[in-house]
């Protein structure tokens, strides 16, 4: 058979309504743009020139028709065993010819689908926006809703027409898949390619994703806050005066108001004493820990020995400091704490060229110490803005799959998402600074698109073990 | 076997007369060369050895990211090999005008409604069938329909019914509802269906402009013509992958990194690649051109002294 381009049409004459029954005439002309080939069929002057659309992609109703249930869904395997090397072999060559027949006939396999099952939209070219009437099943997860009209976003619509379930016309013509790229996507919109591959992607996988909305508060726990701090009545709460007394009897209006150190007295349930003997020593505790000191009762008694408060050593061995002022005060005390160091049991130390690390006046607590040790130290923030120029576009907020997700109130995303190029990876700053200003802990990836093969990288913060000030 | 004489053919990088008029179309759209056609995605494939990567979703099961559809993206340095050597033509398609737009509007229209008539008896045709296949059951459900409306009404005498019952129903009068359009079957194209208005694009594209990606692009032509297959070498920190076959059938042999032939590597950059490399299993090339313009490899193997 030839291979020549068949511009075949399928024509219906048309008679108006009024003249009598409508006839069909369907056809195949083999013929080239020339050709208006209703010229050869016509009855009445009205024709319609179909010559442009091609019958290789526009299928008949017989064709369609097969297509109504799709029998084979069946994804082609990609890998499985593979050979090592071309061996030339006729099995080879068997499973190659085999290989592209099935990719063949799955790739060219058309979109059909039952007019009720598609939503109807239609493009808006100054807004580049997809307005649809009806609303389906996506629209609890993707678009919104402005001046009483439905909307959704160029990637939205785009994605919604690959898997079937959006029909969309522009001045009237319903628009293909290719048309639609050319339309929705940059340069005519500011989604660029690889943003919506990788909005496909994640979509597929089943994620929800939307448009990066900013900052989000979690709105759960900030409405309860909201409510509990407004439904207390300082008034009518009545606050024990626990100075100068062992023990103070409480009346207990609601247990989860108690603090952490009361017990309920077991004969009265709504009485309880509260002991303030152990209140003060606990609180003692905790101060001394916060010091680096410890106490006898905890245990640790015999440690108390090794303490050396150079502050105290120096305030022993020297003169009271003497001042008029806060200031004279200040600079007084310094010149002591240089002088005194001199004379200080350990001075002899630092005579030689090999001088310890660590001074006397160091020794505050053992943090303060091996903070004098970290090489590595851990960066602390917060962090500085970003450099000019160098913004990191945080592009879309990914949700987990889940039947609570709001489109009004999405709350805090579980992913974030940002689309690099492959040439070079962000520096340091830009990777910390990028998710700064929105202070919460979602983990920020990086997508990697790189002519349609995607790779997520995310930088993520690890602490380095740190010593903690309470050894209680 | 056909794709054994197109390797004749390409070997000495001439088309025949045929291919020459109806050269491959690689569309630029948003930037990218693309092919949206089935046929020429194989063909690009199994003739010219492109292998390119799917994007979009596939139809028969659109929500998997395991094997996806048309359109297939081309590389840039695959794109430029293809226009060099004449094998396809990129294009890029006019808008069209509003009166063409009108007429097509009225064009599909027609071309619709006539295929809606076609399906509804179609359908009116499959029901039928149905139907057939199912009168006997049809059969028992009326008669033991009429049984209980007699029954209920009181009469005795049943027997005399079930022969007029079988008497009445044939196919023909059993009533077929009219299929509603909500059932009518449309097709949603992938590619454009409409003749293409298109203009050579050759212009459009810009690259290779530096120097960089002109090393890649004559990198990308010497494997090429030694019969290797390419593609992305992304997932493996590479520029290239080069496999000895089709992707689908065998696994690549080489990682291919492209250096400039006077930039020094650092040794801990050798010592990395060289254990990507062994990692999995590939070999990894340094490709450079020479002051000549020709291309030369060195390959890295991890070895030890034993």
């Amino acid at each position: 058979m030839v291979e020549l381009n068949w511009l075949a049409l399928a024509i219906q004459t048309w008679q108006p309504p009024w003249t009598g029954p409508c006839r069909s005439v369907a056809s195949f002309v083999c013929g080239f743009d020339a050709f208006s080939a209703a010229e050869i069929m016509s009855e009445t002057p009205q024709t319609v020139d179909v010559s442009q659309l091609s019958s290789k992609i526009f299928l008949s109703a017989q064709e369609l028709f097969k297509w109504r249930k799709r029998e084979n869904l069946s994804v082609p395997q990609r890998g499985g065993a593979k050979d090592f090397e071309p061996d030339g072999s006729w099995l080879q060559a068997k499973r190659l010819d085999a290989f592209y027949e099935e990719q063949r006939s799955v790739l060219a396999e058309p979109r059909v689908e039952k007019s009720g099952n598609l939503v109807k939209g239609t493009w808006n070219a100054d807004l580049k926006l997809v307005n649809i009437e009806k609303t389906a099943k996506f629209w609890m997860k993707m678009g919104f809703a402005d001046q009483h009209r439905n909307w959704l976003h160029p990637e939205e619509a785009l994605f919604l027409m690959e898997v079937n379930c959006l029909d969309v016309s522009y001045d009237g013509l319903r628009l293909s898949l290719q048309e639609a790229y050319s339309l929705f996507l940059a340069p005519v919109t500011d989604v660029t390619v690889e943003e919506y591959q990788v909005y496909g992607h994640l979509r597929r996988l089943g994620y929800i994703v939307i448009r990066h909305a900013g900052k989000q508060s979690d709105c759960t726990t900030d409405c309860k806050s909201k409510r509990t701090f407004t439904s207390w009545d300082f008034d009518a709460i009545n606050f024990p005066d626990i100075a100068g007394k062992d023990t103070v009897t409480v009346e207990v209006s609601c247990q989860d108001l108690l603090p952490p150190n009361t017990c309920l007295n077991e004969d009265f349930e709504d009485v309880c004493m509260f002991d303030v003997e152990d209140y003060k020593r606990q609180q003692q505790q905790q101060s001394s820990a916060r010091q680096g000191k410890f106490d006898h009762d905890s245990g640790f008694g015999h440690l108390k020995d090794l303490q050396f408060s150079y502050a105290e050593w120096v305030q022993q061995h020297s003169k009271p400091v003497v001042a008029k002022n806060w200031g004279e005060w200040k600079t007084a005390m310094q010149e002591r704490n240089q002088s005194s160091f001199l004379q200080s049991p350990v001075a002899h130390l630092w005579k030689g060229e090999v001088t310890p690390l660590v001074r006397p006046k160091d020794s505050v607590s053992t943090a303060a110490l091996l903070e004098k040790l970290s090489i590595i130290k851990p960066f602390k923030g917060p962090c500085p803005a970003n450099s000019a120029g160098n913004d990191v576009k945080i592009v879309f907020d990914v949700y987990l799959p889940n039947t609570t997700f709001r489109k009004t109130s999405p709350g805090i995303p579980d992913h974030r998402i940002c689309v690099a190029r492959g040439e070079e990876p962000p520096d340091f700053f830009q990777a910390q600074s990028a998710t700064a200003h929105l202070e919460d802990d979602v983990p920020l990836h990086w997508a990697v698109v790189n002519c349609g093969e995607i790779s997520f990288f995310i930088f993520e913060n690890s602490s380095l073990p740190v010593h903690t000030s309470s050894l209680g | 076997m056909a794709s054994r004489a197109h390797e004749g053919q390409e070997n000495s990088h001439v088309l025949s007369d045929l291919e020459q008029e109806n050269k491959v179309q690689i569309y630029l759209v948003n930037g990218k060369a693309t092919v949206w056609n089935a046929e020429d995605v194989v063909m690009l494939r199994e003739h010219f050895r492109i292998v390119g990567v799917l994007v979009g979703c596939l139809p028969r099961a659109p929500r998997q990211n395991i094997h996806l559809g048309l359109p297939l993206e081309l590389m840039p340095e695959e794109t430029n090999l293809l226009l060099e050597k004449g094998f396809a033509e990129l294009v890029k398609e006019k808008a069209a005008s509003p009166r063409s737009v009108a007429e097509r509007v009225k064009a599909i229209d027609a071309a619709r409604r006539a295929n809606f008539k076609e399906q509804q008896e179609l359908y009116h045709e499959d029901r039928r069938r149905e139907m057939m296949k199912r009168l006997p059951l049809i059969l028992e459900g009326k008669k033991a329909k009429r049984k209980r409306v007699l029954a209920e009404a009181g009469e005795a005498d049943m027997s005399a019914e079930d022969d007029s019952v079988a008497d009445e129903i044939t196919v023909d009068s059993l009533p077929v509802t009219v299929t509603a359009e909500k059932h009518m079957l449309l097709q949603l194209f992938t590619e454009n269906p409409w003749t293409r208005e298109t203009e050579n694009a050759a212009g459009d594209w810009q690259f290779p402009t530096t120097e960089a990606e002109k090393l890649r692009c004559a990198v990308f032509r010497d494997l090429w013509e030694k019969e290797y297959f390419l593609t992305s070498g992304q997932k493996f920190g590479g520029d290239f992958l080069a496999y000895p076959g089709d992707p689908s059938r065998f696994h690549s042999f080489y990682i291919v990194i492209c250096v400039d032939f006077n930039k020094q590597l650092p040794a801990l950059d050798i010592v990395s690649m060289g254990r990507l490399g062994s990692n999995v299993r590939k070999t990894v090339l340094l490709a450079s051109t020479d002051y000549d313009g020709s291309v030369k490899y060195t390959s890295l193997q991890w070895t030890g002294l034993s």
